[in-house]
């Protein structure tokens, strides 16, 4: 276990150095002079050379990589060029509340997609099926704009009974602010025992969580139920029919573990896809997390903001599939001498 | 008196083109505390025979359409899904073919086990486990507590049969429907599997219907044997007459198919076995049999014959005397 353990994590720390060798060529050979943005519109041409010293961009580039590499290693993702702040100190600000945002989604997608392709697969053809199928294909196709001002439509114009967008009222954030700890409003809002402020931050919450949770939902049902019906054709599965064992205990405690590694890894995947893929759903719902950061980062050529981000997820993608290999390796015995 | 007794029973399988048929069985029947062989080749119909009983097919688009399936006087094959669930495990106990791919990778094998136990004994925590040794030691299997939480994987195929065995037995049924449970072992954990089976019939006075394809096995261990072919019994009587002195070409055939020292070239029954669905009329071994006339493909003959020892076969006699 402990030999499987070590190798995936020297393959984890191999795609991060591959990673960072990818982002730095591709910002490196991008259209556009880095310096030239960073000393602003106005600049003469000789404080922009002066910038590009400063910046090191003179410098061969594997000299620049390994600056790059040395810094990194000390959790120094460089300056901004837009503001000319640290680019992790930035990060740090924006994405707890995307990964609040990711992370609900995500919680909502399992809790609502595991048990539906469950009962999907246990009857395929039957009513839970068709109702599955319908919501799976719905969830993944329908478009996430859209489907945010149809929640924000229904929820917020309609029925009243969810804000339109933000993390918190303004009421809140003027007589009870949260103050920061995790980052997390509503875990914040908890460890402060600050009801007021926990309540306003999950219903803000809500809409653009369900939002994200759409497409993970919809692959996990896909998933659930495609891998189950694989499992259920079993003879393991039809011998605890034959000798009398019921159906859902032997679909949710039996055949559920065979087919979770397959969904988990699609979990996993999706997960660190959302973290960046929430650009749509945080500029509806005015959500001040990584995803607008980033779409402001790429448009304004800000290198440094793009890389940063870049490995920070890349961080997260590896350490999330280290975690699902692990929890894999926990439920089936045989991948631990893979 | 008969435990089990299969009349008609006819199961098919749903394509596109409708309703296959893959048995149609005129007679089947299985004493108290009696070991029947249910003997034939791949695709005879053997398996799903048995697994009529308890009408878990191997996929959903097999089901029974008729016939009827007595067990100690009660029709199976009129219960619904509900009455039948009480029926599996504890009246009915079954053992698969392939011990490989019959229990759950990712459990320890004493969970099935343990969790069949609370399901049809009301056993639970400390008496569960303690059960699930006594049937472990029951079937043998060595060091029984410390195997009920090894995986699958780290048992040899013998042992894993043995566990699957032992969950079959759980209950403690009256009828266990072992489909070619000894196939895919080594011939002398066959012989140890075999006797197993045959000291648990004798001591809790359980009916076994053993299914296999291997009449060499059938020989030394069971008293009454029957053929099929094509979906249904052609021959059925005890062991030894049955072998002796076939009275249906078939069981003929088959039996001079079997390899015998200092013999030349295999012998092999000429031509393919014809599905059960393809038959208009007449004997369905009629294409393949080399007593083959006229009536036999007009005919289809029943079970018929002095005493016990029956064939379905128009010209029995003669093959009898040939």
């Amino acid at each position: 276990m402990l030999h499987f353990f070590v190798r995936r994590v020297l393959l984890g720390v191999l795609v991060l150095i591959g990673l960072s060798v990818l982002t730095f060529i591709i910002t490196r050979v991008a259209p556009g002079d880095p310096a030239a943005l960073w000393v602003g519109p106005r600049a003469s041409v000789a404080q922009i050379e002066r910038a590009t010293v400063t910046l090191g961009l003179n410098r061969p580039l594997p000299v620049q990589y390994a600056i790059y590499m040395d810094d990194l290693a000390h959790g120094n993702l460089g300056l901004s060029i837009e503001t000319h702040r640290p680019v992790s100190s930035e990060i740090a600000s924006y994405l707890p509340a995307s990964l609040e945002l990711v992370v609900s989604g995500i919680v909502i997608a399992i809790l609502l997609g595991l048990p539906l392709g469950v009962l999907a697969a246990m009857r395929p053809g039957g009513v839970f099926d068709a109702v599955a199928r319908l919501l799976a294909v719905l969830s993944v196709s329908v478009p996430t704009f859209w489907l945010a001002f149809l929640l924000q439509i229904v929820f917020f114009k309609d029925l009243g009974l969810l804000p339109l967008a933000g993390r918190v009222s303004n009421l809140v954030i003027a007589l009870d602010p949260i103050t920061r700890i995790t980052g997390f409003m509503t875990v914040d809002s908890l460890l402060q025992g600050n009801w007021v402020a926990f309540f306003s931050a999950l219903r803000h919450l809500v809409l653009p969580a369900v939002t994200i949770a759409a497409y993970p939902f919809g692959l996990i049902v896909r998933m659930v139920r495609a891998s189950l019906l694989d499992v259920i054709a079993l003879d393991h599965v039809r011998l605890l029919r034959a000798l009398g064992q019921k159906r859902y205990t032997i679909a949710f405690r039996y055949a559920l573990k065979n087919a979770l590694p397959p969904t988990l890894t699609v979990i996993a995947l999706t997960f660190a896809y959302s973290l960046t893929g929430t650009f749509l759903v945080e500029s509806v719902f005015n959500w001040p997390g990584l995803g607008n950061y980033t779409a402001q980062a790429v448009i304004t050529n800000n290198y440094p903001a793009v890389m940063g981000v870049t490995i920070v997820i890349g961080v997260i993608y590896v350490v999330l599939n280290l975690v699902v290999d692990l929890v894999i390796a926990g439920i089936d015995p045989r991948v631990r001498y893979v | 008196m008969a435990l089990l007794s299969m009349r008609g029973v006819h199961v098919v399988v749903d394509t596109a083109e409708g309703p296959r048929t893959l048995v149609r069985l005129s007679e089947l029947e299985l004493a108290e505390g009696e070991m029947l062989g249910l003997v034939g080749e791949t695709g005879s119909g053997k398996t799903l025979t048995g697994l009529a009983v308890t009408r878990v097919f191997p996929t959903p688009s097999i089901r029974l359409q008729g016939g009827s399936i007595e067990l100690g006087g009660r029709d199976l094959a009129g219960l619904g899904e509900r009455e039948l669930l009480a029926v599996r495990g504890r009246e009915v106990g079954v053992v698969f073919q392939d011990p490989n791919a019959s229990l759950n990778p990712v459990f320890p094998v004493g969970r099935p086990l343990m969790d069949l136990l609370g399901l049809h004994r009301s056993l639970r925590g400390q008496a569960a486990v303690a059960e699930a040794v006594r049937l472990f030691q029951r079937v043998e299997l060595p060091d029984a507590a410390a195997l009920l939480s090894r995986y699958p994987h780290e048992l040899s195929g013998g042992q894993r049969q043995r566990v699957m065995i032992a969950m079959a037995i759980a209950a403690g049924p009256k009828l266990l429907v072992a489909d070619e449970p000894t196939t895919a072992l080594d011939v002398t954990v066959q012989a140890e599997l075999l006797r197993l089976l045959d000291d648990l019939r004798r001591e809790a006075g359980m009916s076994v219907l053993f299914i296999t394809h291997n009449l060499g096995v059938v020989a030394h261990m069971v008293e009454r044997v029957a053929i099929m072919y094509a979906g249904d019994v052609v021959e059925t009587g005890p062991t030894r007459a049955v072998l002796k002195e076939p009275r249906h070409p078939y069981t003929r055939l088959l039996l001079e198919a079997v390899p015998r020292q200092g013999q030349g070239r295999l012998k092999a029954i000429a031509g393919t076995a014809v599905p059960r669905s393809e038959i208009a009329q007449g004997c369905a071994f009629a294409s393949r049999c080399p007593f083959a006339q006229d009536r036999c493909r007009a005919i289809e003959p029943a079970l018929e014959g002095p005493g016990v020892h029956r064939a379905a076969c128009l010209r029995q006699e003669e093959v009898l005397h040939v």
